[in-house]
């Protein structure tokens, strides 16, 4: 059993809602719980990958079956799997749900999530991923809602999480684990 | 043998429910050519990542039809997921057969025809023709069922076996020689059709 908040449930539970029902994952600090939600829950197939553009790949192999995929991951990933949104995901109308932990932005410790976190967005709009930032708790009951337009476009969607979503939270149990 | 030739053979053995995934370039272009079908995935672009979207067609598969969805009164088929990969696909994908052998696709076999180069952008050279063997990376990246052949009756003999054990994921290193086997046209499907096609097959035989 692993560690989340209330504040992942709600999130994890309104991803579910919103039909997800496979998922990808490379870890970032602030997607622990959800992370840790995911692996614990048998009605959805969920397969660790090695870097962000590998999971793209699986995702798209995954829709193709039959299935309706996320990738959880941090937006630095974006940059490692620029070509295949590009070719692959764009190229084919492929729906993507992608849970985007932003780092980089406020509250950001650490130098190195800089450049890539001030330019998330413009990547996501030059991508033409139709993207949503999740400010705060009262976001989360849209996050169905957002999904379901990725089913009905066939097209990828993302919801950003800055650091500041997570309050003060993610910090401790990043600490404790 | 060539890799047309590779493919040839491996097109006569699939079940007519099987689904092939194809590498960017040359691949696709000869798959095309010598048995396209609806139930082939021409990867265009993304190199690299054949395998990857196998993976994911083999374990979305995998769940439905462990879930025992019938298909209307018509008989369940038991399809696997044939990835005809390259050598330089691989090394820009490396993390794969990691994947492969800890996550362990049943329904998946990944055929890896090694001609030693980069063949759509000019034949250069890749590290396979610098002594790297994928099939030792592959064997200790835990998949068991690695295999390293060039002869087209050691291919027919593994891939039928394969295909028949369904308890993969196996992973077939087959050497090829370089060079295109003849002119190639480029594929004159859309990929909205191609993504179509692949999605319209699964449905008719599996989900």
């Amino acid at each position: 059993m692993g560690r989340y908040s209330d504040i992942d449930k709600k999130v994890y539970d309104r991803i579910k809602e919103g039909g997800v029902n496979f998922v990808v994952s490379v870890p970032c600090k602030f997607l622990a719980g959800l992370i840790s939600l995911v692996e614990d829950d048998k009605e959805i197939i969920h397969i660790p990958v090695t870097r962000e553009e590998e999971g793209i790949g699986i995702c798209v192999g995954a829709f193709l079956g039959g299935m309706k995929p996320a990738i959880f991951m941090q937006n630095s990933g974006l940059g490692n799997s620029l070509n295949a949104i590009m070719s692959l995901v764009n190229l084919y109308g492929i729906p993507i749900v992608f849970i985007i932990s932003h780092r980089g932005v406020e509250g950001e410790r650490f130098i190195a999530q800089k450049p890539m976190g001030s330019i998330t967005k413009d990547i996501l709009n030059i991508a033409d991923i139709l993207w949503i930032e999740m400010k705060d708790q009262r976001g989360i009951p849209e996050i169905p809602r957002i999904i379901k337009i990725a089913w009905k476009r066939e097209k990828p969607v993302a919801i950003l999480f800055p650091i500041k979503f997570w309050g003060g939270q993610a910090n401790k149990k990043g600490d404790k684990a | 043998m060539k890799r047309a030739d590779a493919i040839e053979e491996i097109m006569k053995i699939i079940r007519d429910w099987d689904i092939v995934v194809s590498n960017l370039g040359h691949p696709s272009q000869e798959l095309y050519k010598i048995k396209h079908r609806e139930g082939n995935f021409y990867m265009l672009g993304s190199m690299g990542l054949a395998s990857s979207i196998g993976i994911g067609i083999s374990l979305a598969i995998e769940r439905s039809l462990k879930e025992g969805k019938k298909q209307r009164g018509k008989k369940r088929r038991e399809s696997m997921v044939v990835v005809i990969d390259g050598d330089g696909s691989i090394l820009m994908n490396f993390g794969t057969l990691a994947t492969l052998g800890v996550v362990r696709p049943r329904r998946l076999v990944l055929a890896v025809l090694d001609n030693k180069s980069y063949g759509s952008t000019g034949f250069q050279k890749t590290y396979t023709c610098m002594g790297l063997d994928i099939s030792e990376v592959a064997k200790a990246c835990g998949i068991e069922k690695t295999y390293k052949l060039k002869e087209k009756s050691g291919l027919r003999k593994v891939l039928r076996k394969s295909l028949n054990e369904l308890n993969g994921p196996y992973c077939i290193v087959v050497e090829v020689e370089k060079g295109l086997r003849e002119e190639l046209p480029p594929i004159p499907l859309k990929p909205r059709i191609i993504k179509k096609n692949i999605k319209n097959f699964i449905r008719r035989w599996i989900l």
